[in-house]
């Protein structure tokens, strides 16, 4: 029996830079929902098209989830949550085009976006807060608590890393034994389930961040006892 | 399942671009056409106001002239009800004097109706009660009451004024009139002539060429005619005098 690679490959360097397949892979995804959007959007017209409807209840269906939210910056999180959301649900669903992997299997990849996350918590949080103000609500309600924030923190950064690429990978597994084991028509329904699984896990992963986000913007002694 | 420090960088990159990328080409532009949208939208819906207002204003303007108009409508109804009014009251009064002129008119011709005809009645009374007494006096008519009317003639003969006589006498010297005419309606006496013609002759002092004749008209009594002159002591012309005179009185009352 031939050993399966599961897990993602490194298929080359350059230089020291190793170019694993799933990076190559969320090249693709973002070179093609780019090109796609550019397409798609150079013919704007006041009267929409059945695309340009699409396009807008995609966008809009986005930014009423942020704007719900964060009803004061909506308009500068919105892209990036966007961005999580449109990225992670292509990313997770190219799996079922036969050759391609999803790259959320891959544990760089779900840290790097996780990191990504932590680092815009704290870059939206500051730039509506100030430096000052962002920061000391890690000292609130008493400094004695602020290990406690910083733990949290880092596991909820964690958290978010490990849960899409503990899902993913499990899916994704599951369906290769499944194919190993039983043939080739046996995954089918756990195909099916992986498509709702996808798609649930990228909503998860960006409503995660969007909270997270909304609670660091939200977070100052002015916005404490405002709602949201 | 090691985490590949270059894929997480190149991640964290491709990420990034990812983000300025759909930004750039999807999150902008979209927004942006819905916001032009909105925009639209809300000019459409501010013009829509505009002229929801506009046509406010003119259904104000056109109920204030609709009042106007019904007010103007009323007072010209009005008008018009006091000008029928006072026509009304002109045309009956026109009405009313015709009809008292009419009514008066009327009330004269009864009147004239009624006089002519109790005229007419009295005048059938009168040509009734003449017929009556003529035929009474037919009756009783008759050489005894001839000779008692001839002998009354001869005493008005004998009584009458001397302006009479001078009249008679006057009549007489007429030449075409020197004769005198006696009727009667029963033949006379000739003593009873004779008296008669002596007396006449001797008071005017003519003589006079007698004719004597028979008229039964006169019913009972005598007529003498001298020229122009008529003396009469008889029934029928009395009669006729009578029923002449009344009628006379009639006429003139």
């Amino acid at each position: 029996m031939e050993q399966i690679d599961f897990f993602a490959r490194v298929l080359g360097h350059i230089g020291p830079v190793a170019i694993s397949d799933s990076l190559l892979t969320s090249v693709l995804v973002t070179g093609l929902l780019a090109a796609v959007s550019a397409v798609l959007t150079r013919r704007r017209t006041a009267l929409p098209d059945r695309v340009q409807v699409v396009l807008e209840g995609i966008v809009s269906a986005c930014e009423n989830a942020v704007r719900d939210v964060i009803p004061t910056a909506y308009r500068e999180v919105t892209p990036f949550i966007m961005s999580l959301w449109l990225f992670l649900a292509t990313a997770n669903l190219i799996s079922l085009i036969p050759g391609f992997d999803s790259p959320t299997r891959d544990l760089s990849v779900t840290s790097a976006l996780a990191v990504l996350v932590f680092f815009s918590v704290h870059w939206f949080g500051i730039r509506h807060q100030g430096i000052r103000s962002y920061l000391k609500h890690y000292l609130t309600p008493n400094p004695i608590l602020l290990p406690f924030h910083l733990i949290g923190e880092i596991t909820r950064t964690l958290a978010l890393a490990i849960r899409l690429f503990g899902n993913m990978m499990s899916m994704e597994l599951i369906g290769l034994l499944l194919l190993v084991i039983g043939g080739l028509f046996v995954p089918v329904p756990i195909l099916l389930l992986h498509i709702v699984e996808g798609l649930v896990q990228a909503y998860i992963f960006g409503i995660l961040a969007l909270v997270y986000i909304a609670g660091g913007i939200q977070s100052g002694p002015q916005q404490e006892n405002s709602s949201p | 399942m090691d985490l590949n420090p270059s894929t997480f960088v190149l991640e964290v990159v491709n990420f990034l671009i990812l983000v300025w990328l759909l930004k750039r080409f999807l999150y902008q532009p979209v927004s942006a056409a819905i916001d032009e949208r909105r925009r639209q939208i809300a000019r459409t819906v501010d013009e829509a106001h505009d002229t929801q207002a506009a046509a406010e204003a003119l259904r104000m303007q056109y109920e204030s002239r609709l009042a106007d108009w019904e007010t103007e409508k009323r007072q010209a109804r009005e008008t018009f009800k006091r000008e029928l009014e006072a026509e009304r009251q002109r045309a009956l009064g026109e009405l009313e004097k015709a009809l008292d002129a009419e009514r008066e008119k009327a009330q004269v011709l009864i009147e004239r109706q009624r006089r002519d005809m109790e005229s007419d009645l009295e005048r059938e009374a009168l040509r009734l009660s003449r017929q009556f007494a003529a035929r009474f006096l037919e009756r009783l008519a008759g050489p005894e009451m001839e000779a008692a009317l001839l002998r009354m003639f001869g005493e008005d003969l004998a009584a009458m004024d001397p302006e009479h006589w001078l009249a008679l006498t006057r009549a007489l010297e007429e030449p075409e009139r020197a004769e005198a005419e006696i009727a009667s309606a029963f033949p006379l006496k000739p003593e009873s002539c004779a008296g008669l013609t002596r007396m006449i002759e001797n008071r005017t002092g003519r003589t006079i060429a007698w004719r004597f004749r028979e008229d039964p008209a006169l019913i009972c009594g005598i007529r003498l005619r001298a020229g122009h002159l008529v003396l009469a002591a008889n029934v029928g012309e009395e009669l006729k005098f009578f029923a002449d005179g009344a009628e006379n009185s009639l006429g003139g009352g």
